[in-house]
């Protein structure tokens, strides 16, 4: 009777082993997603809505034609007791969409409220403008664009090609919209585009009053994509971003000169090769007693590279003066004089990332202008709050030589905060 | 007296013994395909879910953590509403071209991203973004981390990374069948993917496991691993339909578990066989907003 049963328990042993070995890993085969006990034995992941309740739908807004964005900016100068440097409140009201069944628009207008102890105060106390407002249109393989808007030129931003829109300068780069008509022809890997502008914004400065701003400038582009490359042709005659101020009559000219241009991209594995080049013809030079026009040959070449969040720049890029002397001079910013370098060197190396997988992001760059004369130190800190709002802190630190062109610039400090809101 | 008992007993025991081998040979379905076969299965239907396709979904986004049991948002999700255009190119349909375009939240409305997925091992996938602010297209060149800790690249700020949404490339990873069994209820093989070295060098991932239904070739589940073979990510695919002869899922949850972040991408409508032409899957649809928006509101009308 014993060794029946001992049979009979080898056979359940036996059997239990096979079952057991079917299932030699649970852990493949357990559920290990758990959304609502109540459901019982779940066939599939399938209650997503579970996990995120009633939060996750999209409100339709009231207006939803409507955005609306609100900005606060402060900023302190750290070298001055913290003494309050800006303080002023933007307000951005936009809308965009379709027009008839081939066109598109967008317009937004900007107003800026300058508090007493913003800078500004004392020149402006409030702003209004069109900040952009364009309509394009679609027509086979044509494109056409008017308005005020962005063109970027080139690979590097505040490169060698990226000429068209001036930027807000050294410690605010970013680009200010023009008023172009730009009209675009697609190929299948190519495009053809062309823009007219006629009247070229100068980057505003308070102290520059500009002598001739009647120019028109135009532009071409033939833009060429390929697997892991992209490259495009420009030829334009633009007027300077910056204006220049002529040493011997005291005025301020921006006069239009001839640009050929060559830029590219090509991917690397992580990292992205940036290079443009330029010719440019009859721009604008001080020598001792005269103001004359010069060629002058500009290129850069940088490095992106990507790696998770964190976000390299490194880049390179050369003025190069094609005719020289040595009585060649640099306006100073406060009216003086240096002597030109015939090479003009710039480099900027910056670095951002997340911390962690927080929703905060950090930022780092230094800028070495004209051979050293300049080096800019800076470092941001973006909080994305929400979908709706955003904070932003940065810090900015410029070192000059003060036998140069920049010497007002030494031990320039700023801290800035903005807070925005977008509805 | 007691025989009838002791006979009943090695009934009993009989019974169950049998039963218990019954039940381990008949727990599943057992596939007699290889790992790699099965994969080119699962290949093959996803690439029937994204020809000449229009979706709608939307992507959730929040930090995640357990209560009662259950998986809950620790935070106020954020949400994107996107618009994708895919086709299917290439030799034998194996490379993909795509165009996404952010409708919500309003601060990244017309936000998009055009991307060519080729199936060759040789060939580099390309992303391009356009920058709005700075007037052009910006190619963008990732690569992935060989940081174990840390996620790659993500699409639109999510846990979906663009190595998350690669087909093909079957030649760059080598497949083992590690089990076959259920898995809610479907009959399912687990399949380890293991990069090869020159795939490896480009990927955040040291192995990924699979568990495919085997009678429906879709992936119901995908658990990543980093180099050192830790758990770092996890893929579970929901609500599982047949849609247009296609089976696939309309809800997909990438769980970051090293950071405990989830993102639900949700399939809001799904619309195949639309006449996509590959014109419109160029750069142009990022620059030319009146072509993109004549464009979509014609695939629009088309999904009605």
């Amino acid at each position: 009777m014993f060794l029946s049963i001992l049979r009979q328990f080898v056979v359940l042993i036996l059997g239990l082993a096979v079952f057991l070995n079917t299932y030699a890993d649970d852990s493949f085969f357990d559920d290990d997603i758990v959304f609502d006990e109540s459901d019982g034995e779940l066939d599939e992941w399938s209650d997503d809505s579970d996990i995120f309740g009633e939060e996750t739908s999209i409100k339709e807004k009231r207006l939803s034609w409507l955005d609306l964005g609100v900005t606060q900016k402060w900023g302190f100068n750290p070298a001055s007791d913290y003494s309050t440097t800006k303080e002023r409140t933007e307000m951005t009201l936009g809308t965009s969409g379709s027009v008839s069944d081939s066109g598109y628009g967008e317009v937004e207008l900007k107003a800026t409220k300058f508090w007493p102890s913003d800078s500004n105060y004392s020149t402006e106390k409030s702003d209004l403008e069109v900040e952009k407002a364009f309509l394009q249109f679609s027509f086979d393989d044509w494109s056409t664009k008017i308005g005020k808007y962005t063109i970027g030129w080139g690979e590097l931003e505040g490169g060698a090609l990226d000429v068209v829109n001036p930027s807000g300068g050294l410690t605010d780069p970013s680009m200010i919209p023009q008023w172009f008509m730009s009209a675009t022809r697609y190929f299948d890997t190519s495009d053809l585009s062309f823009f007219y502008n006629s009247n070229p914004e100068i980057s505003k400065s308070k102290l520059l009053v500009l002598k001739n701003d009647t120019y028109d400038e135009f532009g071409v582009r033939y833009g060429m994509s390929s697997e892991g490359s992209d490259m495009a042709f420009y030829l334009g005659e633009l007027i300077p971003n910056d204006a220049l101020i002529n040493l011997t009559d005291g005025l301020v000219y921006a006069t239009p000169y001839q640009l050929i241009g060559f830029g590219m991209n090509k991917a690397f594995n992580e990292y992205l090769l940036k290079f443009d080049i330029a010719y440019k013809n009859n721009i604008q030079q001080n020598q001792t007693g005269k103001f004359i026009k010069v060629d002058r040959l500009d290129w850069d070449l940088a490095f992106d590279i990507q790696n998770d969040d964190r976000q390299w720049l490194i880049s390179i890029n050369s003025q190069y003066l094609l005719d020289f002397a040595d009585d060649y001079l640099t306006p100073t910013v406060l009216g003086g004089a240096v002597n030109t370098k015939r090479n003009n060197m710039n480099y900027m190396a910056s670095v951002s990332d997340k911390f962690g997988d927080s929703d905060w992001t950090w930022g780092l760059s230094n800028v070495i202008a004209s051979n050293n004369d300049l080096s800019l130190s800076s470092a941001t800190l973006d909080w994305d709050i929400n979908d709706q709002w955003q904070a932003s802190f940065s810090g900015t630190y410029i070192d000059a030589k003060d036998n140069r062109a920049f010497a007002v610039l030494d031990d320039y400090q700023r801290v800035n905060l903005e807070i925005k809101y977008q509805y | 007296m007691n025989k009838p008992v002791r006979n009943d007993l090695n009934l009993k025991l009989l019974v169950l013994s049998f039963c218990v081998a019954m039940f381990s040979l008949n727990v599943s379905a057992d596939t007699d395909m290889s790992a790699r076969e099965i994969m080119e299965r699962v290949d093959e239907e996803s690439r029937k879910s994204t020809d000449s396709a229009f979706t709608r979904m939307k992507l959730t986004t929040c930090k995640y953590g357990k209560k009662d049991g259950k998986i809950k948002c620790a935070e106020k999700p954020r949400v994107k509403l996107v618009e994708n255009a895919q086709i299917n190119t290439g030799i034998n349909d194996k490379d993909t071209k795509s165009v996404a375009i952010i409708l919500e939240p309003a601060s990244e409305r017309g936000i998009g991203m055009l991307s060519y997925s080729y199936d060759d091992s040789d060939r580099d996938n390309e992303t391009w973004l356009y920058l709005s602010a700075l007037g052009k297209v910006k190619r963008i060149s990732v690569r992935n981390s060989d940081d174990e800790e840390t996620e790659s690249a993500s699409i639109f700020g999510t846990e979906m990374t663009t190595e998350d949404q690669e087909s093909g490339k079957l030649d760059d990873y080598t497949y083992e069948l590690l089990e076959q069994g259920k898995f809610r209820g479907r009959d399912v093989a687990v399949i380890e993917s293991t990069p090869k070295p020159h795939r490896l060098s480009k990927s955040s991932y040291g192995k990924t496991q699979s568990w495919v239904d085997t009678e429906r070739f879709i992936t119901l589940k995908v658990q990543m691993f980093d180099k050192n073979s830790n758990p770092i990510k996890k893929l579970e695919v929901g609500k599982v339909e047949k849609i247009n002869d296609v089976w696939m899922g309309r809800s997909l949850t990438f769980f970051n578990t090293v950071s405990n972040r989830l993102t639900n991408m949700r399939l809001e409508a799904i619309n195949f066989d639309m006449d996509i032409k590959e014109d419109f899957l160029t750069q142009r649809a990022l620059t030319d907003q009146a072509f993109r928006e004549k464009y979509l509101k014609d695939l629009r009308k088309q999904a009605k």
